[in-house]
């Protein structure tokens, strides 16, 4: 059964949350320091992860809350992001 | 100017003095008020390397601090729990020059159920106010080391180059032999709570190039560029998995 564009970019605009640092949900994984994990190649459904955003806590996005990731699916990118916590700017 | 005037001024400051002591005590009632239902929580834990380099045992530690509130979810976007950390990886010299890093766990990660709540077998760890308000409690039970299960492992990793950042290698915990040659072995890493000095300058003083790639936001690549599109080691990792803040 194919999916839908808009329930996929659904999923995948929840995704960012659950991948890279401060990820909503964990899987378990080895010090489960990234979600559902942001490796490249990762796959979502027939989305694959192609690029990311950094996790390191020195870095400026993390400082400012932000994530985000970008999937081929069907041939296109999609990216999706998240942030700003409030709470890092305080 | 007369005395009756002199009497109302001070009146009047003695008025303003008690409206602002009013204030400041409202202030400091509703804190404690929002410290109740919002705790905040902090303290420090050394995580110590243990390692055998020829029949010799070695070890080094660091001490880092870490400090978790419970906050408002006022907005979606506004995550309930804030935790942020200082301090430094672990700096052990296997052998003349050579050396192994036990990077810093993120912060986020370190007060996740899978680590803290996972060494206090809570499920719901820190993502409920109340277990903040017993934690103090539960962290002097962490007083004594405790060895960390392979699964909560920081990252291990050396250089073939110290000088060159781009040549970091991932270490196998179960193999340091095949990074650094017969006779060495992982012997433990363990954790334990401590009202120790939070570690700092180690870093900066192996690693010479750790400062100018903190000022220029490189990661050990040398990349700033936002997007990172491979899995190679050194274009994952940012100074921030060696030492959080500033240069020294």
């Amino acid at each position: 059964m194919s999916i839908s564009p808009e329930l996929m970019y659904a999923i995948l605009s929840m995704d960012a949350y659950n991948r890279g640092y401060g990820a909503g949900i964990a899987d378990g994984g080895q010090g489960d320091l990234d979600g559902l994990g942001d490796a490249i190649g990762t796959q979502i459904g027939t989305a694959t992860v192609v690029a990311r955003s950094s996790s390191d806590e020195n870095s400026d996005e993390v400082v400012a809350g932000f994530y985000a990731i970008a999937y081929d699916w069907n041939g296109q990118t999609v990216i999706s992001y998240r942030g700003t916590w409030f709470d890092k700017l305080l | 100017m007369s005395a009756a005037a002199n009497t109302a001024g001070e009146t009047v400051r003695g008025r303003g003095l008690r409206r602002l002591l009013i204030i400041l005590l409202a202030l400091l009632a509703a804190h404690s008020v929002y410290r109740i239902f919002y705790p905040s929580v902090e303290w420090r834990q050394k995580t110590t390397v243990t390692i055998e380099v020829d029949g010799e045992i070695r070890s080094a530690s660091s001490v880092v601090s870490l400090n978790v509130s419970y906050g408002p979810a006022l907005l979606p976007e506004i995550k309930p729990i804030q935790s942020r950390q200082r301090g430094e990886a672990v700096v052990l010299e296997v052998r003349a020059g050579e050396y192994l890093f036990a990077l810093l766990v993120p912060a986020d990660a370190m007060v996740s159920r899978y680590y803290i709540g996972e060494l206090f077998g809570e499920a719901t760890a820190f993502t409920r106010a109340h277990f903040l308000r017993r934690l103090p409690a539960k962290l002097q039970t962490m007083r004594a080391s405790q060895e960390l299960p392979k699964k909560l492992y920081p990252l291990l990793v050396s250089f073939d180059d110290i000088a060159d950042p781009k040549t970091v290698r991932r270490v196998d915990p179960d193999d340091l032999a095949a990074s650094f040659g017969a006779g060495v072995a992982l012997q433990s890493i363990s954790l334990e709570i401590t009202d120790e000095k939070v570690t700092k300058g180690r870093i900066e003083q192996v690693l010479g190039w750790w400062c100018d790639y903190r000022k220029r936001r490189a990661r050990l690549n040398g990349s700033t560029s936002i997007a990172i599109s491979d899995n190679e080691l050194s274009n994952n990792l940012g100074t921030g998995a060696f030492r959080i803040g500033d240069c020294t």
